[in-house]
């Protein structure tokens, strides 16, 4: 199945891996970069047994676009978003950053991309931050993997707070912050290093509403501003709807594309469709369908209900 | 964009350190106690070498105070022994001294010397009646000198060569002419003055004996020269009060009464001092022997010095030998090599000490390095978040650890020495200085560096999780397999070590001495056991899992499952076994060997307080003390007679039992010991007190020339036996008198009748038996000071009350007296009866290495107090003897003083106090006659012994160990508290699920009963086995000499109160700290955060 739709790639002119420069945002930002997954298939072991994540999974994200990955717990959302942050590798298929296959990349490799081309934001404020550290400390320090590796960070820390309209926050310390506030700076640390690709898990969770819409505000204004790729995970539909494309995975497949608002059934690479709840009761699991072409597709007919 | 340069660097490496610092102060108090930790063992490294330094010098200062000035001080003198005394006394100045303002070397003290002979001016005079001379005792001079004319001898002793002298009649006295630097000021002058010209000063012993007096002249023969008398002006006389003064170098000047070394008919006199002026005015310039002493300045030497004290004296040695002709000699060097030996053993324990409780210290640096790390553990995971590479990663690991273990090095070491500073007064005693050398620099800076190691170790598991850590079983199962394979080498080492250390090392108890490594013993034990027990433990509990799944018992249950589950548990009961078995070993060790240590010292005293005494002539020493205490429970007499072949101590054994210090496990009681030393039926002494003695005898037969009878008495006071010579036996009824040589006002004891004969030349040439004869002795009587003749009460008419002594006899009992029927020597040998008030064998109790039945009376052969020997008879064995050791036999004064023929020949006299004796006592003595020139008590030797080096050593031991309790103690708490933040999610879920506080407070606490009641039985079991087994190994309890036995068991009592203490503060920190703990374990904790 593939995160495509029906009408046409949604991968653009960047499906080969190009980027997108900023879009008349600030000067030091890179733009995005285009991110493809095929045939992903993720396994691991418990209890002695292997289990499987990911089930083959394809998705193309262009490059400067903003996405949610949308389902609930243990669909393998975390596990996708993991592997295109380099922090685990596929069992088999290809994960794709730019031009990068971080497959065929070594561990410190991965790690080298982690300090500057994408951006990764863990589940939870206070593991991607210092609590006992103020917020231009903690943009210091999110920089200094960059900066080990002789690469020069594309703004000091307190001109990117500035971008985003967060100076006041510059000398506070973290611990004597309110957790949306947390949040916030640890979506500026992850973009300090100037990534191109930004990845955050369930940035809105255990936030109030008020807290878990300004943190979906800041990212959609790095993208926007910044041309950044953002990919985000959440479990909260509500907040996936502010972004203007929401990926479903469940089962470890990706089931639906929707994008601004309208839904799209995905075939993925073996040619499977993962049916939506409402056509699951028309067609309930193990039904015996009849396929047939029309004009614009495919129809599924239940041969019983023709009778 | 900014270019790197330096003010970036400086931003940056301003940003590092403000970085550095709020995580410090965010993660204070594991920081604090991290630091605490890592000072303690930076400290502990750093007090163990500043701690030896100064036991070191301790032991080196105790070993040459404790040495007489002869043995720490050089001697220089002529190969030949004669030369330029002031060539010699310029070049004792040029002594290699060490340079700066330190001068180990004094004045030196320059001696002359040369050796005369004299003779009693008293024996010159005339007497028609009688002659006395002194007598040789018995066994040294079996024939009796000859009554030849006083004048003849005289003429013949000053004008033939001495050493062909044939002594007959009155026998000379040998003495020396010295001249000693500072002589003067050591003289005790009761008459006269010292000399500053000419002139000499005698001592008032040698006066009274030779007849002398101030203002007179003593005439004098130098030896080995042609005989010509020489008289010296007497402008003093002294008393010889302190001969054993430091300023005499242990030389016996003073050896009045002495036998001369190698002629044991010639007496020695107390030395006569001159100036060098007199004696080069006297002496032939060719008999004067030089000598220099130069003494060591006490406490000048410093252990770091005493490699060079040695090379410069071999160099001056050397040099003074072959460019000089002069021979240097000391026992300094000696004396340095056997300090060197304690130093060793000491340093041996010392060093076990503080390694053991720097790797305590360094353990429980991981054991809390571990538990910080997963603090700073969500710090390592942001850093791999944002891509930093190995390196930097490990720097924010570790920059926290590093920083804390770096601070801690100086301040570790400055606490160390301040602590050492502050104690070393009481410890060490004055004058000892605790300098902070450069070994315990490098050893705090290797601990330091030890203890990042340990901190690093204890981080690896934040390092080694990192953010794609699966769950995965394979790595975990690889981890345990790693533990355990750790676990059974630290099992097997430890185990190892023990085994070769209590079966096949020294720890036996070998002859070979002490193994300080035995103090190794309980740490090997106590990790061996502490791993097998902790790993055992889960296993055991588990094993309650099944009954404990579904019952009511949810304290029991929770305690049981959390304990097998957390890994953590074991470092935590390897560190409180640890702890508790270097603890029980050590406190067992302590008391042990203080119980020992204050046995030995009040046994090798003798008694709460001896006193070394010296008695003014004229006066019986056993008469005074009794005078002076009449209560017999204060003090004791007591002469100690030292010779090479065994020692006598002669006590006055009425009061043995009340005054000396008697073990109850000599295995003789004291009471018994002095009944058996004083036998029950002797005849009472014949006692002689006038001026002359006379005896009724009636002769019956007869002899050629005639036998000449002699009364042999003496004077207990002057301590000098004298033979009256009453004249030739006649046939018939006659009546024999003599004049005593000096009056008897204290009392003479009559000796014997003795019947010397000269036989003829041709008598010895015969087989025929000599003459026989019978005398019958009717009557002995003395005359008074008043003239008036008095009869004796000799108990004549008593047949228990006289013996045959020497001579084939036969006594019987006359109506009027005694008869004696015998037979003459043809060889001369006299024929001697006395009174039977002296046993036939000396009654002693003998010690294992003097038992001998060489005697032929079932006894040893002993020393007496003369320096004679005499047969012994035992009365009982026991392993030591009170003040003398163990190669000693113990004798009652009042019998032993019955054998004596002439004074204390080199015996020591001493004045033994009990407890309870009052301070008048001394002066109580003192007006009886017997002054006190030495004290020595138990006390003293108590802490002389606990100021010895192993002593020292041990003590740092107890210390240790206690802080290493301590440690634990305070470890437990930070664990406990540092669990309690990560753990109140956990109690707070199981309050969730209805779990009271109660139940989860008490379980937490049986959890922490579980761990530490392990680790305490554990601990305690290898303490007291290590204790049992290895403690006689330690040197401190070794018995190299044979005493009283080693007490050995373990202190129950000082056992239970010290581990009852480690236990309460176990119990209240666990206490508090789980109502902490639980207390913050709300429900409402889960409702707003994260895990």
């Amino acid at each position: 199945m593939n995160a495509r739709t029906s009408e046409g790639s949604l991968a653009g002119p960047a499906a080969g891996g190009g980027t997108r420069p900023a879009q008349g945002g600030h000067p030091g930002g890179r733009g995005g970069v285009a991110v493809h997954l095929i045939g992903v298939v993720h396994l691991y072991r418990q209890s002695g047994e292997d289990i499987v994540g990911l089930r083959g999974v394809d998705l193309d994200v262009e490059a400067g676009e903003m996405l949610a990955l949308l389902g609930p717990s243990g669909m393998g959302k975390t596990t996708v978003l993991r592997l295109i942050a380099g922090v685990m590798t596929a069992s088999a298929g290809i994960v794709r950053v730019g031009d990068v296959d971080l497959r065929k990349l070594r561990p410190s490799d991965r790690r080298r991309m982690r300090a500057g081309e994408i951006g990764y934001i863990v589940q939870g404020a206070s593991a991607n931050v210092l609590p006992f550290a103020t917020t231009l400390e903690n943009l210091w320090f999110a920089q200094h993997g960059a900066r080990t590796q002789g690469r020069v960070p594309p703004w000091q820390p307190h001109d990117l707070l500035s971008l985003l309209d967060l100076r006041e926050l510059a000398h506070v310390r973290i611990a004597e912050m309110p957790r949306g506030v947390q949040q916030l700076v640890a979506v500026v640390a992850g973009m300090a290093a100037g990534p191109r690709l930004l990845l955050a898990d369930e940035p809105t969770a255990q936030l109030t509403t008020t807290s878990a819409f300004n943190v979906m505000y800041l990212l959609r204004r790095i993208s926007a501003e910044l041309g950044t790729t953002v990919i985000t995970v959440t479990h909260d539909p509500t907040m996936a709807a502010l972004l203007p494309r929401v990926i479903t995975i469940r089962d470890g497949r990706v089931g639906v594309d929707a994008i601004r608002g309208e839904e799209y059934a995905v075939v993925d690479g073996s040619g499977s469709v993962q049916l939506p709840p409402d056509v699951l009761e028309v067609l309930p699991p193990n039904t015996r369908v009849r396929l047939r072409r029309t004009g614009g597709g495919v129809e599924l007919r239940n041969p019983e209900w023709e009778t | 964009m900014t270019t790197p340069g330096g003010h970036q660097r400086t931003a940056i490496h301003r940003v590092r350190v403000a970085l550095l610092v709020s995580g410090l102060r965010w993660r204070a108090r594991s920081s604090l106690a991290m630091f605490a930790v890592a000072v303690f063992a930076t400290g502990a490294a750093a007090f163990g070498p500043i701690y030896l330094h100064s036991t070191d010098q301790l032991v080196l200062h105790n070993t040459l105070a404790a040495a007489a000035p002869g043995n720490t001080g050089l001697t220089i003198r002529p190969t030949n022994g004669h030369g330029s005394a002031t060539s010699l006394a310029a070049y004792a100045r040029t002594v290699p001294e060490p340079g700066g303002r330190t001068r180990w070397w004094g004045t030196p003290i320059l001696t002359q010397s040369a050796g005369f002979l004299t003779v009693p001016r008293v024996a010159v005079k005339p007497s028609a009646a009688s002659s006395a001379q002194p007598l040789a005792p018995l066994s040294a001079a079996p024939g009796p000198a000859s009554a030849a004319d006083p004048i003849q001898t005289r003429a013949r002793i000053w004008t033939v060569k001495i050493p062909k002298l044939p002594y007959r009649g009155t026998r000379p006295f040998v003495g020396s002419l010295v001249a000693r630097t500072g002589v003067c000021k050591h003289l005790d002058i009761v008459d006269g003055t010292c000399p500053k010209g000419d002139g000499v000063v005698v001592s008032t012993r040698t006066a009274q004996t030779l007849g002398l007096s101030l203002g007179g002249t003593l005439r004098v023969v130098f030896i080995r020269t042609t005989g010509t008398v020489v008289t010296l002006p007497i402008v003093g006389v002294y008393i010889p009060g302190r001969p054993f003064a430091p300023y005499w170098w242990d030389q016996n000047f003073f050896g009045f009464g002495s036998f001369a070394l190698g002629a044991t008919s010639l007496t020695n006199i107390d030395s006569v001092f001159a100036t060098p002026a007199g004696i080069h005015a006297w002496a032939p310039a060719g008999k004067i022997t030089v000598m220099a002493q130069v003494p060591y300045r006490k406490g000048t030497l410093t252990v770091d010095a005493v490699h060079q004290l040695e090379s410069d004296l071999f160099a001056f040695e050397s040099s003074s030998l072959r460019d000089h002709g002069l021979r240097v000699s000391t026992p300094l060097v000696a004396l340095l090599g056997r300090a060197a030996s304690v130093e060793h053993a000491a340093a041996t324990v010392v060093d076990i000490a503080g390694l053991e409780l720097v790797l305590l210290g360094i353990l429980v640096l991981y054991f809390v390095a571990s538990r910080t790390a997963a603090e700073r553990e969500p710090d390592v995971r942001v850093a791999e978040l944002r891509g930093f590479g190995s390196r930097s990663t490990i720097a924010v690991a570790l920059a926290e650890p590093v920083t804390i273990v770096a601070a801690a090095v100086p301040i570790g070491l400055l606490g160390a020495w301040l602590v050492a500073g502050a104690s070393a007064t009481t410890i060490f005693g004055a004058g000892i200085g605790v300098p902070l050398n450069p070994l315990s620099v490098a050893t705090a800076i290797a601990a330091g560096v030890v203890g990042v190691a340990a901190a690093t170790l204890g981080a690896r598991r934040s390092l080694a999780g990192g953010l794609s850590a699966a769950a995965g079983s394979s790595a975990s199962a690889n981890r345990s397999r790693w533990a355990f394979l750790g676990d059974a080498a630290v099992v097997g080492v430890a185990g190892a070590a023990f085994f070769e250390l209590v079966v096949t090392g020294d720890s036996g108890g070998g002859p070979s001495g002490g193994d300080p490594l035995a103090a190794f013993a309980p740490g090997l034990l106590a990790v061996a056991l502490g791993v097998i027990v902790a790993r055992a433990l889960p296993w055991l509990l588990s094993t309650t899992h099944r009954r404990t799944a579904f019952s009511r018992r949810i304290v029991t249950a929770l305690a049981t499952r959390t304990v097998a589950r957390r890994r953590e548990y074991s470092t935590q009961l390897v560190l409180v076994a640890l702890a508790v078995a270097l603890t029980t070993f050590a406190v067992s060790g302590w008391v042990v060997a203080a119980r020992n240590r204050d046995q030995r010292a009040a046994i090798g005293v003798g008694a709460v307080k001896v006193l070394t005494v010296s008695v003014r002539q004229g006066t019986t020493f056993l008469h005074a003390v009794r005078a002076a205490d009449p209560s017999g429970r204060h003090a004791m007499a007591v002469v100690v007679e030292r010779a090479s072949d065994g020692t006598t101590l002669a006590v006055d054994a009425r009061r043995l039992a009340k005054i000396a210090t008697w073990p109850a496990d000599l295995g003789l009681p004291a009471a018994q010991a002095a009944r058996r030393l004083q036998p029950a039926h002797l005849a009472p002494p014949v006692r002689v007190t006038g001026t002359a003695i006379s005896a009724n005898i009636d002769v019956a037969g007869s002899a050629q020339p005639p036998p000449r009878l002699a009364v042999d008495v003496y004077d207990t006071d002057t301590q000098f036996s004298s033979r009256v010579v009453l004249g030739p036996l006649r046939p018939g009824a006659h009546r024999y008198t003599g004049r005593l040589f000096a009056d008897c006002p204290g009392g003479c004891r009559l000796l014997d009748l003795a019947v010397t004969w000269s036989p003829p030349t041709s008598a010895a040439s015969t087989t025929a038996p000599g003459p026989s004869m019978t005398i019958d002795v009717t009557s002995l009587s003395e005359r008074t000071a008043g003239g008036r003749w008095t009869r004796l009460h000799a108990g004549l008419a008593d047949p228990h009350r006289w013996r045959a002594l020497t001579g084939v006899m036969h006594l019987h009992q006359t109506g009027a007296g005694l008869a004696a029927r015998f037979t003459l020597n043809r060889f001369g040998t006299p024929v001697t009866i006395g009174p039977a008030d002296v046993p036939k064998a000396l009654p002693v109790v003998v010690t294992p290495l003097s038992a001998s039945t060489a005697s032929g009376h079932g006894g040893p052969l002993v020393v007496g107090l003369d320096g004679s020997t005499l047969p012994g008879h035992t009365v009982g064995t026991v392993p030591f003897l009170p003040g003398v050791g163990a190669h000693a036999v113990l004798t009652d004064l009042a019998v032993a003083e019955r054998y004596l023929f002439t004074r204390f020949a080199g015996a020591t006299t001493q004045v033994w106090l009990s407890r309870t004796a009052p301070s008048s006592i001394i002066a109580a003595l003192r007006a009886h006659g017997v002054r006190v020139v030495g004290t020595a008590t138990a006390a003293a030797a108590i802490a002389s012994l606990s100021h010895s080096g192993l002593t020292l050593a041990y003590l740092l031991y107890l210390v240790a160990a206690i802080a290493a309790g301590l440690l634990v103690v305070a470890a437990t708490a930070f664990a406990l508290s540092s669990a309690a933040r990560r753990r109140q999610w956990e109690l707070a879920a199981l309050r969730a699920v209805g779990v009271d506080s109660r139940a989860l407070r008490r379980a937490v606490r049986a959890e922490q009963g579980i761990v530490l009641g392990a680790g305490i039985l554990t601990g305690l079991g290898a303490g007291i086995t290590a204790a049992a087994v290895a403690l006689r190994s330690v040197p401190e309890f070794v018995q190299r000499a044979p005493g009283p036995p080693l007490q050995l068991g373990l202190p129950v009592i000082d056992l239970v109160v010290t581990i009852g203490a480690v236990v309460a503060a176990l119990a209240i920190t666990v206490f508090i700290s789980t109502s902490v703990m639980v207390h913050g374990a709300s429900v409402e904790r889960l409702a707003g955060g994260t895990s």
